[in-house]
């Protein structure tokens, strides 16, 4: 993970890299052992699938129905509509297979004959014998020269490209069977409408039962794929038979100038000029249209960002977008001792700041972070943390939260926050361990000059504002080198004691729990979920949430 | 005319005391705002338009523009120090374009912010796309066309079909025509 440090990482519950910890959960601290099943384990950041769960809370989203947060892999993309890059002409989507697009024709007048001409290097359709007979449907009278051109010549370069094509559609047709054939192996209702398994999980959604990724993991695991073997399956032999026609092309590319050979870059502009050696043997393909896509959650219909459709493309004005930004409460890490800042890469102004190498933590020495969480939802929020005394990975660090259960205030807007001072907003929130604290402080008059000197109390609440609570953290760094010890290593000991990369950055995983109230008429999604939904007497819905997330304080340095 | 004399010193090349000796065909369009400047002979052709702001230099040697030819907004045609500039016949000298060759062939087109150099030669049909260069003293064949900073090709569509180079003079008589209508003339100005 190449960020600057400090950063924060949030794992998306899609994919559940927690492993289950088996000799460190006598060691968390008891109070806080949770009751889910997930939260019996902990998320290793230093595992090689970390990377791919773990993303910063700005790429995230959140769908509202589901209540959860979606990555990048929890969501899929449906293409709205395609569009030119050039004209912005907006392609209906049934013309873009048979039309491709209208290309701009120049429309030189030659006994009723249409060219393609490029304005810019005057290169035109002609160059290679292709013209039109009307200025419409370009792409179709392409298609049918290009046909006609290919099959009618024998010789064996211009059969080529189509051969291509035609081992390309052959290999489609092998990997859907494949797909069909491993998809479902036995299929006990081949007769019924479920048949099909996307009318089985469609099915399933609809009573509100398991969601699709439940129902894979309850079918049997499919049988494995297998690859193509011949010709008929989709395989290309490369070949050296053909000496003849490569002879006369080496000897075309030695007459003419490295002007006349093709780029790589033309040569994988379409597969009809997947062949092409020389410029001459280039066909035209029609401008690539640009799509606009919208984002719906996997799980469920939800659409969890959808462009604009009213605004012409261009604008990036979105209809729906949920983030996950204004959902989910945000973790940020700072260092407590103001002789060791930990600089923020965002006000960094030259390059040279960002690459100079931030100071690396001292083993064995003990720090103070302060963890600030922020809540963006309009409801004050209870927040439990949790971690493991130790991270996880081959350098364990201690860390303790001093304050591990807290509440954080709701984020109003801007007026609000400007006009009510930070006492009255404090009364709103239900006292709890630290905001009776906290609340204490600002009412007792305890300025920031206090402060200064101040130092961090276990079970106290650090700092507080509208709606956000700071809490500070203790760790002590591991060394990255265990203490050399008199009886020699066996070489098995020595290979443990190999680092690896990323390995000496001290990520702490921290599990968030979140638990807010939402008035009856306020709850949208909550009729549908069913699930987590407890009504309370006064007729608010209790709400949770939970997630991993990773904090990379730095990297821990030689020394010790 | 009161006004003239104003502007005068901050702009001496455009004094029209140094008007050079102009043999303008009267079917050609010369805007009012058009520079002709230098003590050279400058001749201009059967039905050619020089654009507002376009500037025609004779003071390095003569130049002459050939018929249906178009001078753009800002080109300068001409040189300085360098010689003459003989201009073709169905030449578009684009706006911004500087020629300072020692010829160019009919057909051509010089495109927008283009520079020809020095003494160079173009061959009829060429093409200097936008912004490209072609270096003092360099020759072009015809059909050649510049393009993709710096690269060369032959134009084979023009070269190969005698109907498109007609239908590019047509094109090219056409424009003129509509220019004709546009710019507004002031060819008394420089006559005589």
């Amino acid at each position: 993970m190449a960020a600057t440090f400090p950063y924060t990482h949030y794992a998306c519950p899609c994919s559940n890299l927690t492993t289950p910890a088996s000799t460190s959960i006598s060691a968390k601290r008891t109070s806080l052992i949770p009751v889910d099943a997930p939260e019996d384990s902990t998320f290793n950041p230093h595992d090689p699938r970390a990377n791919y769960s773990l993303s910063p809370l700005d790429r995230l989203l959140f769908c509202d129905e589901c209540e959860e947060i979606r990555c990048q892999r929890c969501y899929g993309e449906e293409i709205i509509h395609w569009y030119c890059p050039t004209c912005l002409f907006e392609v209906p989507s049934s013309g873009v297979r048979s039309d491709g697009n209208r290309r701009s024709s120049s429309g030189e007048e030659v006994e009723e004959a249409y060219i393609l001409q490029c304005h810019y290097c005057d290169w035109s359709s002609l160059d290679i014998g292709v013209h039109f007979s009307k200025p419409t449907k370009i792409t179709e009278q392409l298609a049918k020269q290009r046909k006609s051109r290919t099959s009618g010549g024998s010789s064996a370069a211009e059969a080529q490209p189509l051969s291509h094509d035609e081992t390309f559609a052959n290999l489609a047709t092998f990997y859907k069977e494949q797909l069909s054939e491993s998809g479902d192996p036995q299929n006990p209702y081949s007769n019924s409408p479920y048949s099909s398994p996307n009318n089985l999980a469609r099915i399933m959604s609809l009573y509100g039962g398991l969601s699709v990724n439940a129902l894979k993991k309850t079918r049997e695991k499919p049988q494995p794929m297998r690859e193509a073997r011949g010709e008929e399956e989709g395989m290309l032999i490369c070949s050296f038979e053909d000496k003849a026609t490569d002879d006369a092309l080496l000897q075309s590319m030695q007459n003419l100038d490295w002007a006349n050979t093709t780029t790589a870059e033309q040569r994988l502009s379409a597969p009809a000029n997947k062949g092409a050696r020389l410029v001459d043997a280039l066909w035209p393909v029609a401008t690539r249209l640009r799509t606009r896509k919208c984002r719906r959650c996997h799980f469920c219909p939800q659409y969890l960002s959808y462009p604009d459709p009213k605004l012409k493309v261009g604008n990036l004005r979105y209809k729906i977008r949920a983030l996950a930004l204004n959902h989910i409460p945000r973790l940020s890490i700072r260092s407590l001792q103001t002789s060791y800042p930990l600089p923020n890469p965002a006000f960094c102004l030259h390059a040279a700041d960002l690459l100079q190498r931030q100071p690396d933590i001292q083993p064995h020495i003990t720090r103070q972070y302060i963890l600030t969480i922020r809540n963006p939802i309009l409801e004050p929020i209870r927040i439990t943390l949790a971690t493991p005394t130790t991270t996880p990975g081959r350098v364990a660090s201690r860390v303790t939260i001093l304050c591990p259960s807290f509440t954080v205030g709701p984020a109003g807007d801007v007026w609000d926050e400007a006009l009510s001072s930070s006492t009255t907003s404090m009364a709103t929130i239900p006292s709890g361990n630290g905001g009776r604290q906290a609340a204490m402080e600002s009412l007792t008059g305890r300025g920031a000059d206090e402060s200064l000197d101040r130092q961090p109390e276990a079970g106290k609440v650090w700092e507080r504002t509208k709606n956000s609570t700071s809490v500070v953290l203790e760790i002590v760094p591991g060394a990255l080198k265990s203490l050399p010890g008199i009886v020699p290593k066996s070489e098995k000991e020595l290979e443990e004691d190999e680092m690896e990369e990323g390995d000496d950055v001290l990520e702490v995983p921290i599990y968030v729990r979140a638990e807010w109230e939402v008035s009856e008429e306020h709850d949208d999604a909550g009729d549908r979920k069913g699930g987590k939904r407890i009504v309370e007497a006064d007729g608010n819905v209790k709400k949770e949430m939970a997630f991993w997330c990773v904090l990379g304080v730095g990297r821990i340095g030689e020394g010790g | 005319m009161a006004s003239r004399p104003a502007p005068a010193p901050k702009r001496p090349s455009q004094l029209p005391a140094s008007k050079p000796p102009c043999n303008i065909y009267p079917s050609a369009i010369i805007a009012d705002k058009a520079q002709i400047t230098g003590s050279h002979a400058v001749e201009i052709g059967e039905n050619a338009v020089i654009h507002p702001w376009a500037k025609i230099r004779a003071e390095g040697g003569k130049v002459v523009i050939g018929q249906n030819s178009m001078v753009y907004e800002g080109a300068t045609v001409g040189t300085v120090d360098g010689g003459d500039v003989l201009i073709g016949d169905y030449v578009n000298i684009e706006t911004g374009a500087v020629v300072e060759a020692r010829s160019v062939g009919d057909g051509t087109t010089v495109e927008v912010n283009a520079v020809v150099g020095k003494g160079a030669v173009l061959g009829k049909w060429c093409t200097v796309a936008p912004l490209e260069r072609v270096e003092a003293g360099e020759e072009l064949e015809d059909f050649t066309v510049v393009y993709g900073d710096g690269q060369r090709r032959v134009d084979k569509t023009t070269k190969e079909h005698a109907e498109v180079r007609e239908l590019k003079k047509g094109g090219q008589e056409k424009a003129v025509q509509a220019m004709r209508a546009l710019v507004p003339n002031a060819m008394a100005k420089w006559a005589g």
